[in-house]
């Protein structure tokens, strides 16, 4: 019955990655960004940018450009994020301002708990 | 305690039995017969539901581990379970082909129970009680199918709620219990997982212990062709004869599970999105098939009705009078047991041909 | 009786009125009879943007609109144009359109630099001159159905600008006279951008004639402004371009740019031939074999050959995989961020330099290599599955013959 309960066994020992979908994740830190800054990092499968405004508080998206799908960044000084394949823009809150983007990009949450910046869904 | 070292069972046993008023059941254990004959090879596919159902608590709990039963998260955890956890692909498999094994070996066992005339006198609560059964495993299939949270089980469960739906008077506040609201939506997932690990499990276990128990009272059926010629009647020991056999097929299951897993694993495909429009070739699961197909083919009105409307009620006669067979045939009119043999056959057929139909469009 | 009577007139009444419907546009008494002449001119009138805003008839064509005999309408003192001719109608549309304090009081967001500028364009200066076949303000807005720009059925609005422009100059007929080509149309409806305006319908990305050559100043781009113009969209890769060693030689052979390697109507996406050093080749061109460019075009052609062959591989890999039953989508989202490097590769090409090539390409290399990884692994998962089950047939097989030799060790039934 080995072939039955070596199986069980080992499918009850958690795999190292212990979370199915991503419910949060820890994005950056008050020490790693200065304000004005912005950084791009991975949001369960999906690429997301988080920046530290220049009066110190964070904005977070899903850093797909709803134009083309390439992936923005943050332009410190448009004080804007910025899509580098077509020149298009959005502001703090994501509304597309100027340029092709049809869209504003998905906003996301972010959380602090002590100095770590955590970024969660929209609820 | 007074035991023979060459026999260790003996031991435990007789331990027990200072212990135990059990006395009385293990002669009766050592006493029971199941008989043998023509028909005897069906028998074992009771058992061998049981074992499949047996095989579905085990990794349904495996799988609860892991699942996650909220729409955000559902398909995620189902997909992790598939691609990360260590086995995980084999127990979700597992789960999802012994699934519809049991369903078809159900089907076998009552299909075999019916041609043998086992629903006769003093049967009638066994077979009552089987319905129960056969009817609580759909509810399993239905319920368990829509877990995954993918595009296929959404809309698959809006068709089937849909077709609840169109039953008169207390379709409606069904369908509605059961999505939790109007739709389909997150609101329905957890109905389901309720349903498929709580309700229908408990009401499942009450109604197999009573489905065993009536049989373990009253003994196997025995063939028919016995009451005539007496000196025909054969029987094997339940322990350790039938028994052993049993426990063979049940390795035998437990090993072509394995292969079906390994080899058809059970697929995923992509998250359920509420609001894309619906894929084409939506079906369900095959043991539904065969009702699927035939709403298909009513025409849109019939008198006053609706051709799903009189659809349901003709399947919902049907059934019914599958309930009362123990009634319709007692034995006791030769017609009647050939029409109703005639009956079955024809049923079986019609529910063959209409599941392929199903499957070839 | 009476009330059938007055019914009757009632009917009659309202078959009457109809003309009277124009009575409820501004033209007053012209639309009477001119409705009726003129096919199209009720229809269009219905939808025009200045009927709305309430000028007449007489505010272009001038007359008496309260006159309803023709004669009286048309009669000397009424200032009375009748149709107009290409460079009246600039000067009547600019009469308006030009005057800011006029503008302010009624739309303060429309330009009024449109006359303007259209007397610096090829169509203006032309016009001037007497030709009358140029494009003046009612070949592109029309005349009586004047719509909004960004109103779906105008004939400038942006999904509509290539056909209208492509009127006139991709008739070969037409421009028979003219020291101009006419297949501008035909090669943008096949560029990236016709097809990303014509069927992707990205009129918020996408330009149309317009946006490279101006609208009412219209004029083929000189060489000096084309890296601004295309950079206007596209200005990472005219920056890069700026600081590459290409953008002096060049300027140097006065080379336009851009347009000299990408082309200007028939822009598409970059395919094998412009691949290598080879004649015909895009670089080669102005590179001969062996010369320092075409060893970095060489360079660049086997780099995203490679990227590319790798690419399919892949696909291939982690297709046999995903067919098989196994879950890919770690791979696939590797190599959806090669792809997002290979999109940013292409771009940095632009500065012409392998240093800043080579670190984009180990970037993408990396998540290749990352991607193959989770398809062979998937693979190998798949046999290692066959052999588990393998090894576990071959127990269980040994438990059930066990079982079966117990049975037949199982005392005689009788």
């Amino acid at each position: 019955m080995g072939s039955v309960v070596y199986p069980v066994l080992r499918f009850l020992m958690p795999p190292p990655e212990q979370e199915a979908s991503v419910s949060a994740v820890k994005a950056t830190s008050l020490t790693e960004m200065a304000p004005n800054s912005g950084k791009v990092f991975k949001f369960g499968r999906k690429p997301a940018l988080i920046v530290r405004q220049p009066d110190g508080t964070f904005r977070a998206f899903l850093a797909k450009c709803t134009h083309l799908d390439c992936v923005v960044q943050y332009r410190e000084d448009k004080e804007r994020i910025w899509c580098a394949c077509h020149d298009g823009f959005y502001d703090l809150n994501g509304t597309n301002v100027s340029g092709p983007p049809p869209r504003p990009l998905d906003a996301l949450e972010v959380h602090m708990q002590g100095d770590d910046v955590y970024v969660t869904r929209k609820s | 305690m007074s035991t023979s070292p060459e026999n260790p069972d003996r031991a435990l046993l007789a331990w027990a039995k200072d212990r135990y008023p059990i006395g009385k059941f293990v002669e009766w254990a050592e006493h029971k017969t199941v008989p043998i004959g023509p028909g005897a090879f069906w028998y074992y596919f009771g058992g061998i539901s049981l074992f499949l159902f047996l095989i579905q608590v085990g990794t349904g709990i495996l799988l609860m581990f892991y699942y996650k039963g909220s729409a955000d998260t559902a398909f995620e955890s189902v997909r992790f379970i598939s691609a990360k956890v260590p086995f995980g692909w084999l127990v979700r498999s597992v789960h999802a082909w012994s699934a519809n094994l049991m369903i078809f070996s159900v089907f076998i066992h009552m299909f075999s129970v019916f041609f043998m005339r086992a629903y006769r006198k003093p049967r009638e609560l066994t077979w009552l009680s089987g319905i129960v059964l056969l009817a609580l495993l759909l509810g399993f299939g239905f319920s368990g199918y829509l877990l995954p949270w993918n595009e296929l089980a959404f809309f698959a469960t809006k068709v089937g709620t849909d077709i609840i739906g169109v039953i008169p008077v207390i379709g409606k506040p069904i369908m509605y219990v059961l999505r939790g609201g109007e739709e389909v939506t997150g609101s329905t997932l957890p109905r389901f997982f309720a349903l498929h690990v709580a309700l229908f499990p408990a009401l499942l276990t009450t109604f197999i212990v009573g489905h065993l128990f009536f049989i373990q009272m009253q003994g196997i059926h025995e063939p028919d062709a016995w009451k005539a010629q007496p000196e025909q009647r054969k029987t094997m020991p339940f322990f350790p004869h039938f028994f052993m056999r049993e426990l063979l097929l049940w390795l035998i299951t437990l090993n072509i599970v394995a292969v079906l897993a390994v080899f058809f694993p059970a697929e995923l495909g992509i998250e359920a999105d509420p609001f894309s429009p619906a894929p084409a070739g939506i079906k369900p699961e095959w043991y539904f098939l065969s009702t699927f197909e035939f709403l298909k083919y009513m025409p849109a009105h019939v008198g006053p009705l609706e051709g799903e409307e009189l659809g349901l009620l003709l399947i919902s006669f049907g059934f019914l009078l599958w309930c009362l067979v123990p009634w319709i045939d007692r034995g006791q009119s030769r017609r009647m047991t050939t029409i109703v043999m005639g009956t079955g056959v024809a049923i079986l057929i019609f529910l063959t041909i209409l599941t392929g139909i199903g499957y070839a469009t | 009786m009476t009330k059938v009577f007055t019914l009757a007139l009632f009917v009659l009444g309202m078959a009457l009125a109809s003309p009277a419907l124009a009575d409820d546009l501004p033209g007053g008494k012209c639309l009477e009879c001119h409705v009726t002449i003129d096919d199209d001119l009720g229809e269009l009138w219905q939808d025009d943007v200045h009927a709305r805003t309430g000028i007449g008839c007489d505010a272009c064509h001038g007359g008496d609109a309260t006159q309803d005999d023709s004669d009286l309408a048309k009669r000397p003192g009424t200032d009375y144009q009748g149709e107009l001719s290409p460079l009246e109608i600039t000067r009547s549309c600019g009469g308006c359109h030009g005057d800011v304090e006029y503008m302010k009081a009624r739309k303060p967001l429309l330009p009024v630099d449109q006359l303007d500028k259209y007397q610096t364009s090829e169509h203006g200066k032309l016009l001037a001159k007497g030709e009358t076949r140029v494009a003046q303000c009612a070949s592109c807005h029309g005349a009586h159905g004047v719509r909004e720009v960004n109103d779906a059925k105008s004939p400038v609005y942006a999904s509509n600008v290539p056909a209208t422009c492509g009127g006139c100059h991709g008739d070969a007929d037409y421009m028979s006279d003219f020291d101009i080509k006419t297949d501008q149309y035909d090669e943008y409806v096949q560029s990236v951008h016709g097809k990303a305006l014509l069927e992707k319908n990205d009129v918020r990305g996408a330009p149309a004639c317009n946006d490279c050559h101006g609208n009412h100043g219209a004029a083929p781009p000189s060489i000096d402004a084309i890296t601004n113009i295309c950079g206007t969209c596209h200005s990472y890769n005219a920056e890069l371009f700026l600081g590459s060693p290409l953008a002096p030689a060049f300027e140097e052979k006065s080379l336009a740019d851009c347009v000299a390697c990408h082309g200007k109507h028939l822009i598409r996406h970059v395919s094998d031939e412009w691949e290598g050093d080879k004649p015909g080749a895009t670089c080669r061109k102005c590179h001969e074999e062996g010369e320092e460019g075409s060893e970095l075009a060489l360079y660049f052609t086997d780099t995203f050959g490679s990227v590319r062959q790798s690419f399919e591989e892949i696909e291939q890999l982690l297709g046999e995989a995903e067919v098989k039953g196994m879950d890919v989508t770690e791979g696939e989202d590797y190599v959806e961020a090669a792809r997002q490097g290979l999109m940013q590769a292409r771009t940095l090409m632009h500065s012409f330099s392998k240093p800043v090539m080579e670190e984009k390409v180990t970037e993408i290399a990396a998540n290749q290599a990352a991607a193959l990884e989770v398809g062979y692994a998937a693979l190998q998962a798949l046999e290692d599955r066959r052999r588990g089950l393998a090894i576990s047939t071959l127990l269980l097989l040994l438990l059930t013959i066990g079982v079966a030799i117990k049975i037949r060790t199982l005392p005689p039934l009788d």
